[in-house]
């Protein structure tokens, strides 16, 4: 009884502890904000320019008619995996860890989700066009074709869009109704409307928990079969070193591998600038370091599994493209990847000391998704450079548009969740009140 | 929700959630207050469900029914629209179950999730209470207790004495009337603004875009209208050039002699060796109407061809002939009925 009084008098420390960065803006949070929207514009510039004079402006030109517009597309879809990935299985398993870490990560999903949505855009040429992509009785007589994976991965980034939206909003919902009684200016009128009326009645939390158990495996579902179909993308094309039933799981695994990974840099950096080291604590990271663990292993086994059916066949159309990869001239970027994907994290993460070393659990992090952007690459270009009749191979590197473009993408990114920082609490308070009062029974 | 009339009172308590009695609700039962009237709000989910039995809400079955409405729209799409708009692709079925499937598994999540979330929301607003009967101080860990009661100075005086003893730390009372149901009014305002602009956005669909489909005329395109006696082309103002030298007049005959004679005949009456197999006989240019027309209007009729209600009668020459050349045909025309 006691323990338990004690216990709820700590929530106002709580909620001066989530809600100061909501508060409180130190100016170079503003500086940071104005180098962001430097480079954002300097990549809208780049991007107009692309529209403006076509995509010749890429690189990008027969055979390798895929290139890093879409590398980044799936490495960005690849990215929203953290959040689904960390805060459905952790929720769905009951872990009582994910508590500071789902919010993290499911704003990280939804902010990749539409960074991914623009690589989309910039791929198309006469993007204008692009509302042709959308199934709707027209004039034009036309109608996508549905046997096209093209058309499935439309589908599955739209639901999985709309699905992890909802996800962040639900059980952001009291938290909002908090900030709406705490916040004052032009974010109250804000959070009057996205607090949806929350009172906190019994009635409420009771709805509230059984949609959330209802959505949480539904999108863990559509997580799984988002990255399959970009997998599939792929896979059920006749294109050398494509043309694989492993790709579905290895895309999946992989997606997990970098989103956990970016997870861990969004924990470092959110934890070191707003001090939430009492809430992500280096058990926080020993669990990440786990999970990465498995998940490098996972895919380290699925890559080998696929290299080994391509080299025991020895199928020349295959070999050419792999031979490129191992000791031709994409040797050192694959070698580098699977330094940063494979080597590193097994060779640290697997120490416990390590993984309790949070600076230590982000480096693994940013090299992570370093390897894993450079991973998407290599799966785009090689095969294409090497189709089957040899007179016409090719070989690519990015133009400064698409470079520039991509930075300033990346930059959007991190601007969108420093906007978001000041919007919502990066820590789902609720649920670290929740955590504190009641999960003593879960042995916390 | 009852809805809420002037001889009813709210009685807000807050309580320190340790000593939170769980009997509270039982005991307030024995004093007449229905289950119903009572609230209790709090800034996380109690787990004690000692204080209240929650309502039942049908989530579950509502996710289950939208889902399999998800799967119809997902058949619907993927294999009703592959047979509307058959797309023929070497050695593939229009309608691809696999493919089907992997369709209708998205539509069904789609729906489930939106479906399980709108009906949550709606739940969610139904089970809100009065925003200003909620205590900013819940937030630091209080617990909050409403009851809506009949405005009967007994009872609310055993229920008072009740709260009391049960350790209430503050006990308020508020007239419903006295604070209209907030932002009702302007939520309705906002209701109204949201759809009178989506209407307004949807009226731009009706806007012209003429600047955006221009009514230009494309290569193989079937003739338009003839010009109007005497109008002048924009492009070929030259056709009203002199034309009547000896040089364009044969040069119109040798041209007249390969392009028009096997409709028109030698002579255009209109007996060329073909006339059996067509439909319509073709016109006999030596007839006064079709020495009317002026130079620009046979230079229109050679250039596009003729197509008289719908159906083509003559072929456009204007990839057989140049410009010039065509201006000659017509000279040659003009001169038949000069004798």
């Amino acid at each position: 009884m006691e323990q338990e009084k004690r216990r709820w008098e700590q929530i106002p420390k709580i909620n001066q502890d989530l809600l100061a960065p909501l508060l409180t803006t130190h100016w170079t949070y503003f500086l940071l904000v104005g180098v962001l929207v430097c480079l954002v514009a300097a990549g809208a510039g780049a991007w107009t320019y692309q529209v403006q004079t076509g995509i010749g402006q890429t690189n990008m030109h027969p055979p390798i008619f895929w290139a890093v517009y879409i590398a980044s597309f799936i490495f960005w879809v690849g990215a929203s995996h953290s959040g689904t990935f960390i805060s459905g299985v952790l929720r769905l398993s009951k872990a009582e860890w994910r508590r500071p870490v789902t919010r993290i990560a499911e704003l990280m999903t939804f902010i990749s989700l539409m960074i991914a949505t623009l690589f989309v855009f910039y791929h198309l040429g006469r993007v204008w066009r692009w509302y042709y992509l959308i199934p709707y009785p027209n004039q034009r007589e036309l109608w996508p074709n549905f046997r096209s994976p093209l058309m499935w991965d439309a589908i599955a980034v739209f639901t999985y869009a709309t699905a992890s939206t909802i996800y962040l909003y639900l059980p952001l919902i009291p938290d909002f109704a908090l900030l709406r009684e705490r916040i004052d200016g032009w974010r109250r009128p804000l959070y009057r409307v996205l607090s949806f009326g929350w009172t906190g009645t019994q009635n409420q939390w009771h709805v509230l928990e059984t949609a959330l158990r209802i959505i949480t495996p539904l999108i863990v579902m559509v997580m799984v079969s988002v990255h399959s179909i970009v997998g599939w993308d792929f896979g059920v094309s006749l294109v050398p070193a494509w043309h694989s039933t492993i790709f579905a799981p290895y895309f999946v695994v992989g997606a997990v591998h970098s989103g956990v990974g970016l997870v861990a840099i969004g924990l470092y950096v959110l934890r070191k600038i707003y001090h939430l080291e009492s809430y992500i604590t280096p058990e926080h990271f020993d669990k990440i370091g786990k999970l990465l663990v498995v998940t490098t292993l996972v895919l380290a086994y699925l890559y080998f599994a696929e290299l080994l059916t391509i080299w025991y066949a020895n199928i020349p159309d295959h070999m050419w493209v792999v031979d490129a990869l191992l000791s031709g001239p994409f040797a050192v970027p694959f070698w580098f990847m699977a330094t940063c994907i494979y080597i590193i994290p097994l060779a640290t993460l697997t120490s416990p000391a390590f993984r309790r070393w949070p600076l230590g659990v982000m480096i693994v992090g940013v090299l992570i998704n370093i390897g894993m952007y450079i991973e998407r690459v290599l799966i785009l270009v090689p095969p294409l450079s090497y189709p089957r009749l040899p007179f016409n191979w090719g070989s690519y590197f990015p133009s400064w548009v698409e470079m520039t473009i991509i930075v300033g993408s990346l930059a959007l990114a991190v601007l969108l969740y420093a906007l978001a920082v000041k919007v919502v609490p990066v820590i789902s308070i609720w649920e670290e009140k929740e955590g504190l009062v009641h999960g003593a029974h879960h042995g916390k | 929700m009852a809805p809420i009339t002037v001889n009813e009172m709210t009685v807000l308590a807050l309580f320190e959630p340790s000593g939170y009695p769980e009997s509270l609700v039982d005991e307030l039962r024995n004093a007449g207050v229905r289950e119903d009237a009572v609230e209790v709000l709090s800034p996380l989910p109690l787990h004690e469900a000692a204080l209240l039995r929650p309502a039942r809400v049908p989530l579950h079955r509502i996710a289950i029914i939208a889902g399999l409405l998800g799967i119809g729209l997902g058949v619907m799409v993927a294999a009703g629209t592959a047979l509307l708009y058959p797309i023929v692709t070497g050695g593939k079925p229009i309608v691809a179950p696999p493919v089907v499937g992997i369709i209708a598994f998205e539509m069904m999540m789609l729906v489930a999730i939106v479906t399980t979330f709108a009906a949550m929301l709606i739940r969610l607003r139904s089970e809100s209470r009065n925003a200003t009967e909620r205590d900013p101080r819940i937030d630091d860990g209080l617990i909050e207790v409403v009851l809506s009661l009949t405005h009967d100075s007994a009872r609310l005086e055993a229920v008072q004495a009740l709260l009391q003893r049960a350790g209430a730390l503050e006990i308020r009372y508020r007239h419903p009337t006295l604070s209209a149901p907030h932002g009702a009014e302007r939520e309705g305002q906002a209701t109204a603004a949201v759809l009178v602009a989506t209407s307004l956005l949807c009226g731009v669909e009706a806007c012209s875009r003429d600047m955006q489909e221009q009514p230009s005329y494309q290569p193989q395109e079937a003739p338009r209208l003839h010009s109007p006696v005497g109008s002048v082309s924009r492009d070929n103002r030259s056709v009203l050039k002199p034309l009547s030298t000896q040089q364009v007049f044969d040069e119109g005959a040798r041209l007249f002699r390969i392009n028009c004679s096997h409709c028109h005949g030698r002579d255009g009456t209109g007996n060329g060796p073909v006339v059996a197999y067509l439909k319509e006989p073709p016109a006999d240019l030596l007839a006064p109407d079709v020495q009317a027309l002026s130079e620009e209007a046979l230079y229109d009729t050679v250039t596009n061809g003729l197509a008289i209600e719908g159906r083509d009668v003559m072929p456009p020459f204007k990839g057989e002939m140049s410009a010039e050349q065509r201006r000659s045909v017509v000279a040659y025309v003009k001169s038949l009925s000069q004798p």
